[in-house]
């Protein structure tokens, strides 16, 4: 492909910006998620889809689609990595994948439904109300510090509804099977709709409800991103809402930015490090919330 | 461009360029502990 071919395809994304002025903001966009998953050990979709349907005024189903592909580049490197440190709890990622594909393929069609029941610009204030809900709630538990708080017995462990399964590599004996299906079908219900997991929605949910340890969440979690994500980009993929001039911007970017967040990472205090993290999440959230309030002005 | 060929690509790609940047990483730290393992070596020998 030429590079004027190239342009003409990038000139296509309907954004605030076009061409080279739209391919520089993704990098740079790409490249500030980068830091934040070398710096804080998070994805970065959940701060990738709003900007991109705010910020540059994407299409929020695009910027949905495109965030899941780029999920995909942006978790297989740590999957594997977790996969050789023995870090995946086979069965239990593998229980939480098949219910989480379901789960995406409910959440694509709640996201359809809502969109063509409210049209483009009521759906675009839901999604923002639904990211300010949650960035909000992240930024309240990464301050309060969960993980600390840990319970002996986690909530699915207290489950009573056979059949029950074993995760021996967690050292749970036994955990009700439908309760692990049920959480599966929930986050990937929330990947379908809003195109965001990982470091967010999984990883605390495996920690918190399911009781893993805090390494085996994250490589567990890792995998059940990776299949919702493959799930959400061939249904969102189909539509035409998922381009790679969105896509590899922001994973080159991000490839870049990895470097410079684990530098950084190095050379900061960890009870500094998650305040940090808190306020980028509130300052993102504020941004959306006057954004927000000048859309319904309109 | 054919939507099928478009979903591979969205797939595909993104997948080989995270792995491809990881198998990267891991070479260069193999190489770079391996030059450390060979120093010390040296240093040992002499």
């Amino acid at each position: 492909m030429s590079w004027a071919q190239l342009m003409d395809s990038l000139y296509a994304v309907e954004a605030t910006l076009a061409g080279p002025w739209l391919l520089a903001a993704l990098l740079g966009m790409g490249l500030a998620v980068g830091m934040l998953t070398g710096l804080f050990g998070v994805g970065g979709a959940f701060m990738i889809t709003p900007l991109l349907a705010n910020l540059l005024r994407i299409d929020y189903s695009l910027a949905v689609g495109s965030s899941m592909s780029f999920t995909l580049g942006s978790s297989s490197a740590g999957w594997v990595r977790h996969m050789r440190l023995g870090n995946v709890a086979r069965k239990t990622m593998l229980i939480l994948a098949g219910s989480a594909v379901c789960g995406t393929i409910i959440g694509a069609d709640i996201h359809t439904a809502l969109r063509t029941h409210f049209g483009k610009h009521d759906f675009s204030l839901i999604m923002d109300v639904l990211f300010i809900a949650l960035l909000a709630l992240v930024a309240f538990l990464v301050l309060k510090g969960t993980s600390r708080e840990r319970e002996e017995t986690c909530l699915l462990q207290r489950v009573s509804i056979p059949p029950y399964i074993r995760i021996r590599v967690a050292h749970i004996r036994g955990i009700s099977l439908p309760g692990l299906c049920v959480v599966g079908i929930l986050m990937g219900m929330c990947k379908g709709v809003m195109g965001i997991g990982g470091g967010v929605i999984f990883m605390p949910m495996l920690l918190l409800v399911v009781g893993l340890s805090m390494h085996q969440s994250v490589g567990t979690s890792l995998g059940v991103v990776l299949c919702s994500s493959l799930a959400g980009v061939v249904i969102y993929g189909a539509k035409g809402d998922a381009s790679l001039w969105i896509v590899f911007p922001l994973l080159v970017g991000s490839a870049a930015g990895i470097q410079v967040g684990t530098f950084l990472c190095e050379r900061l205090q960890a009870s500094r490090l998650r305040r940090y993290f808190a306020f980028v999440v509130i300052a993102v959230a504020l941004y959306l919330s006057i954004n927000f309030i000048f859309k319904v002005q309109r | 461009m054919h939507p099928a060929v478009k979903i591979i690509l969205l797939v595909v790609l993104p997948l080989a360029w995270g792995l491809g940047i990881e198998y990267a990483v891991e070479l260069y730290r193999r190489r770079r502990r391996r030059k450390q393992a060979e120093q010390q070596l040296e240093q040992t020998e002499s």
